[in-house]
C-alpha cells in the first residue's frame, strides 16, 4: 500500500459526508501538518453538532494537544494517523490517533527526568499526570493532563493504549492487559456532544492541584 | 505597537512552535518600542501554547513595561498562572 505524504487526505470512502460527522484518516508527521489534522477534526464533529465556539476551540485544542505530542514524542518514522466519527442520535463522538513509535513506556525511560515507570499501564497513568513529560526543558506536562479534565468533565473520556495496557482516564487505577503487545500509542477520545467542554474549567481544575 | 492576537491567530491558539514564534518576536520587537498583546476575544488556549509564550518569556520583559498583555478573560488568567506557577521564571 501506498503511504500517502503527510497532509494529504486519502480518498474517499464514497458512502460518507464528511461534513457530516465523519473525518477518515488524516495522516500527519510535522509541526506543518498536524494543525490542519486537528482543524479538520474539529469541524467534522463540531459542525455536525452545531457546537459553539469555546467548545469548538476547546475541542481543537485538546486534539492540537495530543496530535502534537505524537510528532514531539513518538519518534514515529511515519508520523501519526487520526480519524474520527461522531453520532447524531448518540450525541456522541469519537476520535481516535495513533502512531507506531516508539511508545509511552520508551518515551518516558529515554528521559533523564521522568520516573521509570515499572511497566505499560504505569508509563500511560504518568502520562496522564500533570507535569510528567519526557522533556522538561521543552514541554510542560499540560498537555494530556488538559485533555482529560476537559473529556471528563464533559461526560465523555480518554483511553490510552501502548504496549500490553490500556489505560481510561476515568479510572487510570482499573488498567487492562491487551492479548498482544501493541507497539507505538493509540489514543481515544469519547465525547458528549450534547454538553459543552469547558476549557475554563479544566483550566481550574488543573490550577488546584499542587505542584 | 499593539499586536491583537485574535487577529494574528484567531479565537483557540495552539501550537508550541506558534507560540515560539511569537514571543521571539516579541523580544525583537520590544527592544525599539514597547509591544501590547491584546487578547481581546481569545476564549480558549492550548496550554502548551501558553507555556511557551507566557512561562518562557524573559520576565524583565513584562517587569520593565517592554511587554504588556492585555484584554485577558478570567479562564486565560488562571491558565498563565499555572504554566507561569509549573515553570521557573526565564532569566
Amino acid at each position: 500500500m501506498d503511504v500517502l505524504p503527510p497532509g494529504v487526505a486519502p480518498p474517499d470512502a464514497g458512502h460518507r459526508n464528511e461534513a457530516g460527522g465523519f473525518c477518515g484518516l488524516r495522516r500527519f508527521a510535522d509541526d506543518a501538518t498536524y494543525p490542519a489534522a486537528a482543524n479538520r477534526l474539529t469541524s467534522a464533529i463540531t459542525v455536525a453538532s452545531g457546537a459553539d465556539s469555546r467548545t469548538t476551540g476547546a475541542l481543537r485544542t485538546c486534539l492540537d494537544e495530543i496530535l502534537e505530542n505524537v510528532v514531539h514524542h513518538a519518534e514515529a518514522a511515519v508520523g501519526g494517523v487520526a480519524l474520527c466519527q461522531s453520532w447524531t442520535k448518540r450525541q456522541q463522538a469519537e476520535v481516535v490517533i495513533l502512531d507506531r513509535g516508539r511508545g509511552v513506556l520508551a518515551s518516558l525511560r529515554a528521559s533523564a527526568t521522568a520516573d521509570d515507570p515499572a511497566g505499560h499501564a504505569d508509563a500511560l497513568r504518568d502520562a496522564l499526570t500533570l507535569g510528567v513529560t519526557a522533556t522538561p526543558e521543552r514541554n510542560a506536562g499540560m498537555g494530556l493532563a488538559f485533555s482529560r479534565a476537559l473529556v471528563l468533565a464533559n461526560g465523555g473520556d480518554l483511553e490510552m493504549r501502548s504496549g500490553d495496557a490500556v489505560v481510561a482516564a476515568s479510572d487510570p487505577r482499573q488498567d487492562q492487559k491487551t492479548p498482544f503487545d501493541f507497539r507505538g500509542t493509540a489514543v481515544r477520545v469519547t465525547i458528549r456532544t450534547d454538553r459543552p467542554l469547558d476549557a475554563a474549567a479544566a483550566y481550574a481544575a488543573l490550577d488546584d492541584l499542587p505542584l | 505597537m499593539t499586536i491583537s492576537l485574535l487577529d494574528r491567530l484567531g479565537s483557540s491558539p495552539a501550537g508550541r512552535s506558534v507560540a515560539r514564534e511569537l514571543r521571539h518576536e516579541l523580544e525583537v520587537l520590544s527592544v525599539d518600542a514597547p509591544v501590547v498583546v491584546d487578547l481581546t476575544g481569545v476564549e480558549v488556549m492550548a496550554p502548551s501554547f501558553a507555556d511557551e509564550l507566557f512561562a518562557k518569556l524573559d520576565g524583565d520583559l513584562e517587569a520593565s513595561g517592554r511587554v504588556t498583555f492585555t484584554g485577558m478573560d478570567p479562564a486565560l488568567e488562571t491558565l498563565v498562572r499555572l504554566v507561569r506557577r509549573r515553570r521557573p521564571a526565564a532569566a
